[in-house]
């Protein structure tokens, strides 16, 4: 058999079958504007607002150029029986101001990609069921306690009784949402969350290599799915109300207030240095933690924050632990489908995704290729505003693509 | 886990990386205090002194030698403890278990053993602690850089032999470089005039022709100072994420019925 009837065939199948909102999906992995698209197909804007509104079907032709284009199998377009992103709610991106819609439109992609994949797993495996306490908070409420009253809420819900949360990312899965890291290319976008209709999602940033900072970062997602399900994001007093919340779910004020520094003479250091090791946190979020409490003055605390500054410690504080918390639900699933002999290959037909995010998101760990140079580039594109397509992997598979296509034309 | 992220999770939590750095805080100190170049005092004076003084505290702290509790009671010979340090040393000496750290020389110099580790002194001109030269330092130092890395970063360039090969090359290769501990060395180095200094642990990497010096190494002035009493005191050290279960994933059904479900082409 000739290795190119299967692509044309699944080319035409594709566009009988061919859904709208999967085109979305894959041009905004792409961080592709619909003008940018239309340029690459040397067709119009409008066309490819029908394609993706369904008001028009693409031909054959267009299907096989689209795929090409946006490097995704064909298939990726195929209807699936339910759309993912239509039924999420609007993540919570922090620092809107710098992220640009493009890059929180492929973020949000990725996480809508992150739930296909789980839910094409979830045919065969079992998660946890979803239990997520709500306690919902008004946009404007800058006053009340209502994000300290939400980590209490959890606390109690979730039976964690006193004391230090020991792993964080495993507390929320236990709870039934579903942790991923994000692609190093992405990693310009922090942390962020949203609720769909399989599962909530928190999508980790996969350039911080710190076990402190990357466990507020969950305690803050978490607070967003607790509190703010129907609020619109992004909001300076909605992310306020996060940062509160989970101060209070990793450092409750009834627990650590008496523990914690009053001046930032005699023991202060190790004081905290102690704290920061019990209870999972950073030194500058004790600091932050102690100064609202009113345990630290203003210029107690403004001093130290100059000495974490000189120190270097703003970027990277010292602790003991260096290994970050890890996700363990999709990665669990795949394994434990390996060991039945369904292989990765034959799920990843099954879901139909490029295989390099298929593995991102199944991963434990970010990608091995989180350098130096993801950090310096994540940090390029927030100074430029430019995003890079996450489907760039499948450039060998492409070309192949564009060979049957030379020889059907 | 790699020997450096070993290394430090245990030496931080027994407390041992904060009596070197104690030791290192005090002896600097007192070197300084004491250093005065008007009455004669040069930089050889200065390394003397930092070594006696260091070696010294590094006993005091881990309660070795002369310092090596006789009565079974620490606070008896509290008096020998003390005797001579800095009000501030008092305040912040680490309140460690008598014979967690024992005196382990090695061929006479000075070493000092943690579980299955030794640590050895090397001290060296401040700015320079990175490309320490171990060719041009004593013949046990030499041996210590020369021991094999556990963990070689690269290939060995015996890679493609067979398998029972590698092992007697090996056990011969090991047989001559390795001594009774693995040993390791602490590094320091002072500046009189910025009165900055270095403080280094660390695998030697014996840098014959240039190369690196070490293997690995840790910063020990990375970790906030400590001020007395036990490091992490009686709170219990985070277990590290990697001890913790991962969440319940279980199988729908049997394995040939997903085989079979996607053979029928079901989506």
């Amino acid at each position: 058999m000739s290795p190119r009837t299967p692509t044309s065939d699944r080319t035409a199948d594709v566009a009988a079958f061919f859904d709208g909102p999967r085109l979305t999906l894959a041009r905004h992995l792409a961080g592709l504007r619909k003008s940018d698209l239309a340029a690459l197909l040397d067709k119009s804007p409008t066309a490819v607002a029908a394609w993706e509104s369904g008001a028009k079907r693409p031909s054959a032709a267009t299907v096989a150029q689209l795929a090409l284009s946006l490097s995704v199998d064909p298939g990726f377009f195929a209807v699936r029986p339910d759309n993912v992103a239509a039924l999420s709610t609007t993540p919570h991106f922090r620092s809107l101001r710098s992220t640009s819609q493009l890059a929180r439109d492929q973020a949000f992609a990725y996480g809508q990609l992150a739930v296909d994949i789980a839910s094409s797993l979830e045919r065969h495996v079992e998660f946890p069921a979803p239990a997520m306490p709500n306690l919902p908070v008004p946009v404007d409420d800058r006053e009340s306690d209502t994000p300290e009253r939400a980590a209490h809420l959890v606390r109690e819900q979730w039976d964690l009784g006193a004391g230090p949360i020991r792993h964080l990312v495993r507390l929320v899965e236990n709870h039934g949402a579903l942790v991923v890291f994000s692609p190093p290319q992405a990693a310009s976008v922090d942390a962020y969350s949203f609720d769909s209709r399989l599962r909530p999602v928190v999508v980790l940033n996969p350039i911080k290599h710190d076990y402190y900072r990357q466990r507020f970062d969950a305690a803050h997602e978490l607070g967003h799915l607790v509190m703010h399900s129907d609020a619109e994001p992004g909001g300076r007093i909605v992310e306020d109300q996060a940062n509160r919340f989970a101060a209070e779910l990793l450092m409750p004020a009834e627990q650590i207030r008496h523990l914690l520094p009053t001046t930032m003479s005699g023991n202060a250091w190790r004081t905290l240095a102690q704290l920061k090791e019990h209870w999972g946190v950073s030194i500058q979020a004790l600091l932050y933690r102690a100064r609202w409490l009113g345990q630290l003055s203003d210029v107690s605390y403004r001093n130290a924050m100059t000495t974490i500054s000189t120190r270097g410690w703003r970027r990277s504080e010292p602790g003991l632990v260096n290994i970050i918390e890890q996700p363990s639900l999709l990665p669990r699933a795949v394994e434990l489908l390996e060991q039945e002999g369904i292989s990765e290959a034959l799920l990843i037909e099954q879901c139909r995704v490029p295989a390099e995010l298929f593995h991102t998101v199944t991963s434990r760990a970010p990608k091995d290729r989180t350098t130096e140079a993801d950090v310096q580039a994540a940090a390029d594109q927030r100074l430029t505003a430019r995003v890079v397509s996450l489907l760039d992997w499948q450039r060998s598979a492409a070309s192949d693509l564009q060979s049957d296509l030379g020889t059907q034309q | 886990m790699s020997e450096q992220q070993e290394v430090i999770a245990e030496f931080g939590e027994a407390g041992v990386l904060a009596g070197i750095r104690w030791a290192y805080d005090s002896a600097t100190t007192r070197s300084l205090d004491t250093y005065s170049p008007t009455d004669g005092h040069d930089a050889a004076w200065l390394g003397m002194t930092r070594f006696t003084l260091l070696r010294d505290r590094l006993d005091r702290v881990f309660a070795c030698e002369r310092f090596a509790v006789r009565s079974g009671n620490d606070t008896d010979d509290i008096d020998l403890l003390y005797a001579d340090l800095s009000e501030r040393d008092v305040e912040s000496i680490p309140a460690l278990d008598a014979g967690l750290v024992r005196r382990s020389n090695l061929n006479g110099s000075p070493g000092w053993a943690y579980q299955q580790w030794r640590f050895l002194l090397a001290s060296c001109v401040f700015g320079k602690v990175a490309e320490l030269p171990w060719p041009q330092k004593s013949a046990t130092k030499q041996k210590v850089a020369g021991q094999r890395n556990p963990e070689p970063p690269q290939p060995s360039l015996f890679e493609g032999l067979a398998l029972d090969e590698i092992g007697g090359l090996e056990g011969m290769v090991q047989a001559d470089e390795d001594l009774d501990l693995p040993t390791l060395v602490v590094a320091h180095s002072l500046d009189p005039l910025s009165q900055k200094g270095e403080l280094v642990i660390g695998r030697a990497r014996l840098n014959s022709g240039g190369g690196q010096a070490w293997d690995w190494r840790h910063d020990l002035l990375s970790i906030p100072p400590t001020a007395g009493g036990r490091v992490m005191g009686d709170a219990p050290l985070p277990t590290g994420p990697e001890s913790v279960p991962d969440a319940p994933v279980r199988l729908r059904r049997p394995a040939a019925e997903l085989r079979d479900g996607h053979a029928n082409g079901e989506q």
